[in-house]
């Protein structure tokens, strides 16, 4: 029996004990000091006389038979490819790239427009190719942008056209937009089927206006609160994004007290995501203000501490620890966790096909058309829906790979200039902080 | 070594904690 190459061992935040987890097996476990002394001899090869120990651990493959446990990650493959064959695609439609706001830090503010527009014909293209290429597949629509609700009366005839296609389909729709005149489609949204809307506030009003502004400089939030309330009051599903960086982290206790005076943390049709600011395409002017992916959560983790009315507005995550503490199991193991060209896919105005959010709106990331012809880039889509942990040198012997998925294929290509390498995500250390906030106590 | 694992008999069918599951599918930020 050899110590599994998946297993994850570290010591839990602001705690003596330490938590073990293995994705592959399926088990989780707090270890005393004592316990962790003699595994910590076990992972660097030494031996140990407490049977009982050993044969626990063996019973929850923390100790494996080599060959037995690749069976079983090949077996565990199998059950995740035939499971994503099944799952549901997520289709982006981009409507336009142009926006109303000229936020402090977005990531397509170097996108052009090249003059084309939506039009009922690339409309009706979309949904064509859509239900043929796609036709056997569960899925839903996710309308995107720049930003997809603006206010002239030419576009809202558009979206609305979009929406009778929508219905005509019977696919459901999502809206990413940044809120400004969610409240005037109020009606024109009511008669679609709105599997939820996602708007962005960055913060209380100050805070907010300060980074998410009008292209002439007005502040949003008002307009923005009022959207959500309407939204609510007509049973649309909220998605709340909060975008963070160092700039506005201290706020989150008071938009999360805002929110929760607002009586939204109550409402069933009412969710928040956290979204980090980071540098997707291009570098920004201020990048000492950004965190990495854990310096942000163990902020969250302290702020919850000192505020703890943060988790009625929002729940860390942490990994999969979050999961294990809902679920008391783990989620099956991550193989991939890149939707892209395999549940995701992405189309923009102007005929194009990408693979992703990340990628739509970068003409060189382009797979293909669907307007005025159908055309495939073959094999850029199958880089892309051949990208897993198995597909990528360096996931190979990571013990963690089973919970990381591997990460983004889009950071990864920006990082390396290639789909298949690795956007690592710090799962060890999210799940000191998990374990300390969800499975301690 | 205590588990934080609930016993089942059967175990079920658990949806894959996809990085862009966290909510729900729509949001943008799958990439981080």
């Amino acid at each position: 029996m050899i110590y599994s190459k998946h297993n994850i061992f570290s010591k839990i935040r602001d705690s003596e004990s330490y938590f073990l987890v293995n994705p592959l097996s399926g088990n989780a476990d707090i270890l005393n000091e004592g316990d962790a002394e003699k595994l910590e001899i076990l992972r660097q090869g030494g031996e140990i006389p407490d049977q009982n120990f050993r044969d626990e651990l063996t019973e929850k493959g923390y100790l494996a038979d080599e060959a037995a446990e690749n069976r079983l990650y090949r077996n565990k493959y199998l059950d995740f490819l035939d499971s994503r064959e099944k799952d549901e695609i997520q289709i982006f439609f981009v409507t336009n790239y142009s926006c109303n706001f000229a936020c402090s830090y977005c990531y397509q503010d170097q996108y052009n427009n090249n003059g084309s527009e939506l039009s009922n014909e690339i409309i009706d293209a979309f949904f064509s190719f859509v239900l043929k290429k796609f036709g056997d597949r569960r899925k839903y629509i996710t309308v995107f942008g720049g930003e997809p609700l603006l206010g002239g009366p030419k576009h809202k005839e558009l979206i609305s056209y979009f929406i009778t296609k929508s219905v005509n389909a019977g696919l459901e729709l999502s809206f990413v937009t940044n809120g400004y005149s969610l409240e005037q489609y109020a009606d024109t949204l009511g008669r679609g089927k709105i599997r939820e809307v996602q708007v962005t506030l960055d913060g209380t009003a100050d805070i907010h206006n300060s980074r998410r502004f009008l292209k002439g400089g007005e502040g949003t939030f008002d307009r923005i609160v009022r959207g959500i309330d309407a939204s609510l009051e007509n049973k649309i599903d909220i998605n709340l994004r909060m975008v963070i960086d160092k700039e506005n982290i201290n706020n989150l206790p008071d938009l999360a007290r805002f929110a929760v005076d607002k009586g939204w943390t109550k409402s069933r049709y009412f969710k928040t995501q956290i979204g980090r600011n980071y540098e997707l395409h291009h570098c920004q002017s201020a990048p000492s203000k950004l965190f990495d992916r854990i310096s942000l959560y163990e902020c969250i983790y302290e702020l919850i501490k000192e505020y703890p009315h943060i988790t009625e507005f929002y729940k860390p995550a942490y990994s999969i620890s979050k999961f294990i503490s809902e679920h008391g199991e783990l989620p099956d193991p991550l193989f991939d966790a890149c939707p892209a060209c395999k549940t995701e896919w992405a189309f923009d105005y102007t005929g194009l096909i990408y693979s992703c959010t990340a990628t739509v709106g970068k003409a060189d990331e382009s797979l293909g058309t669907f307007y005025p012809l159908v055309t495939h880039k073959a094999e850029l889509i199958d880089q892309w829906e051949k990208r897993d942990v198995t597909a990528i040198n360096e996931c190979r012997e990571c013990s963690v790979r089973l919970a990381c998925g591997g990460g983004c294929g889009s950071v990864a290509k920006n990082r390396t200039g290639n789909i298949c390498s690795t956007d690592c995500r710090p799962v060890k250390e999210l799940l000191e902080l998990g374990f300390s906030a969800y499975l301690t106590k | 070594m205590k588990s934080v694992i609930k016993k089942k008999e059967k175990r079920a069918e658990v949806k894959v904690a996809q990085c862009c599951a966290k909510t729900s599918k729509t949001v943008v930020g799958c990439h981080d």
